[in-house]
């Protein structure tokens, strides 16, 4: 299924050259490994608590069952990370292959992997542009909160054809009838106007990208590249990768990395049930909730401005 | 799954509405499902085009080792079902049409209560505690067995009109003690102490009372009921 490695270290093939990334610097994971591997699991969870993006809980691939998956599926995790989507993904699928441009994070699920006891998953350092598989290898393709970071790499001028080509990879990966899941921000989502976008700067989703780029240039140095979508950008971005074939979006709620929900997009009477379910029994909140779902266009401006998308693909 | 589900569907057109709207499926958990891999349910909602309410309700489990509780709760509504056959009560749960297990896949499908979530009020306290005492004093006539719901908490009741849904039914059975329902749906519904201590007075005497239960004072219950609550949790009732 894999080319070949240009190393192995550890058992972990490497195919590209290693990248570290994460919201923790890459000193304080490798101290943290040293502690797993050292004292165990359990001094590791009293260290490092909320510390790095991982996580031990076993929802946050809960998209799954709306996708397509079983037992004897092939499954690539493409920007696996710390493994938040791979380990609940193992204990369905047959195989999974973990790929990430950083060996400490694949390191780390390596070590998750065998602590769960879990064989199937194969782990890899790997940018998914060196095209380390095998054509047609995979019955399903996760890209979960990995798009809008593709364009930041060098090897493209426009972040947007970096997109597409990662797209056209994975397209050339799946099987035929085999399924591609992304999991990604919504480019108006209203809760940018809180909080800060990919960039590390406010509010340049909403911007063009033109303005945008030089709003980054001014205040960071460099270019705007981690590009999000409105739906509709989406299914252009999917149609021009050639991958238009049976696209559902669904409204993942709270969001795509914890997908206690996930509502189709396209049934506004699901979304109005959705609201309903959640408020609280009582209060402001559960008056301007019932006000929202008697309103169709409330809705359908509310579904608009959506904080994230699920979208699951055909082949 | 989904596209088991999906068969399934198909070959029963009799559980849905109609015939051939589009359907489509909306995922949801608590949030404290899932925090391990065999804890928690998932459940589908299966919607058809047009429809203001889900048709069917899917429960299922994110790893197969924890399909009991899914088989339990399947059991546990058929039990539910059989008490009130061909009654007025039936319509206070949901219908169980299905339970798929294949050894690596577990579900059951039930029809869907439509319905809000409880808002505590205390017009809505009357109805959910007039249904349900009727509902009892029906099975009190009728049954060998006094069947109690087991985990009425307000997030398990819904209010549809002038009807009320008792929904999930993990504990169905598992508490044999009169009134446990009672003293659960009250001391959880986030009451003052004079309220809750208002409608414990209202209530146990027409609940004992139409069961055909002589009892002095229903407060000499309540440690046996705390009890029950913490052994059924382990599943030793």
């Amino acid at each position: 299924m894999t080319g070949n490695p240009i190393k192995i270290v550890d058992g972990i093939p490497f195919f590209s050259d290693d990248q570290y990334w994460g919201k923790s610097p890459k000193e304080e994971l490798e101290t943290a490994l040293r502690l797993i591997e050292e004292k165990g699991w359990e001094e590791f969870r009293a260290n490092y608590h909320r510390k790095f993006d991982h996580t031990f809980e076993e929802n946050r691939a809960d998209w799954r069952f709306v996708a397509p998956i079983s037992k004897d599926f092939e499954v690539l995790d493409a920007g696996a990370g710390m493994g938040r989507a791979s380990i609940p993904l193992a204990r369905v699928a047959k195989n999974v292959t973990a790929l990430d441009q950083s060996y400490l994070r694949m390191k780390f699920l390596k070590l998750r992997a065998e602590k769960e006891g879990l064989k199937n998953i194969k782990v890899n350092v790997g940018d998914i542009f060196d095209e380390p598989f095998e054509k047609e290898s995979f019955d399903l393709i996760v890209m979960n909160g990995l798009l809008e970071w593709v364009g930041a790499t060098n090897r493209f001028n426009d972040p947007r054809q970096a997109q597409l080509k990662s797209l056209r990879i994975c397209r050339n990966l799946l099987k035929k009838g085999g399924c591609l899941y992304i999991g990604i921000e919504n480019r108006l989502a209203l809760s940018y106007l809180r909080g800060i976008d990919h960039s590390g700067l406010r509010f340049t989703s909403f911007l063009p990208r033109a303005l945008a780029n030089v709003y980054m240039r001014l205040r960071k140095g460099k270019r705007y590249d981690t590009y999000t979508y409105t739906k509709r950008g989406y299914e252009k971005l999917l149609r021009e990768a050639g991958l238009n074939n049976n696209v559902k979006f669904y409204l993942p709620y709270p969001g795509y990395n914890l997908p206690r929900m996930m509502i189709p997009y396209d049934n506004l009477n699901a979304l109005s049930y959705a609201v309903r379910s959640i408020t609280p029994r009582r209060g402001l909140k559960r008056k301007l909730a019932w006000f929202l779902v008697r309103s169709k266009i409330l809705l359908q401006l509310y579904r608009y401005f959506f904080f994230s998308f699920g979208i699951v693909v055909r082949k | 799954m989904i596209s088991i589900l999906d068969k399934l569907v198909e070959a029963h057109p009799e559980w849905l509405r109609a015939t051939g709207k589009p359907l489509s499926f909306m995922k949801t958990s608590t949030p404290s499902s899932g925090t391990k891999a065999d804890q928690g349910k998932v459940l589908i909602f299966v919607f058809e085009e047009g429809e203001k309410w889900p048709t069917l309700c899917v429960k299922t489990t994110r790893v197969y080792s924890n399909g009991e509780v899914i088989r339990r709760n399947h059991a546990n509504l058929k039990l539910l079902g059989e008490g009130v056959r061909n009654s007025e009560h039936s319509k206070m749960f949901a219908r169980p049409l299905y339970l798929y297990d294949d050894g690596e896949v577990v579900f059951c499908i039930e029809s869907v209560c439509p319905g809000t979530r409880f808002p505590t009020s205390g017009q809505d306290i009357e109805l959910v505690m007039e249904r349900y005492i009727a509902w009892q004093e029906y099975l009190a006539e009728t049954s060998k067995k006094l069947v109690q719901h087991g985990d009425m908490t307000p997030d398990n009741v819904l209010i549809f009109g002038k009807n009320i849904y008792l929904v999930d039914y993990d504990y169905t059975g598992m508490v044999e003690l009169p009134g446990f329902d009672i003293y659960n749906f009250i001391s959880k519904a986030k009451l003052s102490s004079e309220l809750e201590r208002l409608y414990y007075d209202r209530y146990f005497p027409r609940y004992f009372g139409s069961i055909g239960m002589a009892v002095k004072s229903y407060e000499d219950l309540f440690p046996a009921y705390h009890t029950a609550e913490v052994r059924r949790k382990d599943g030793q009732e």
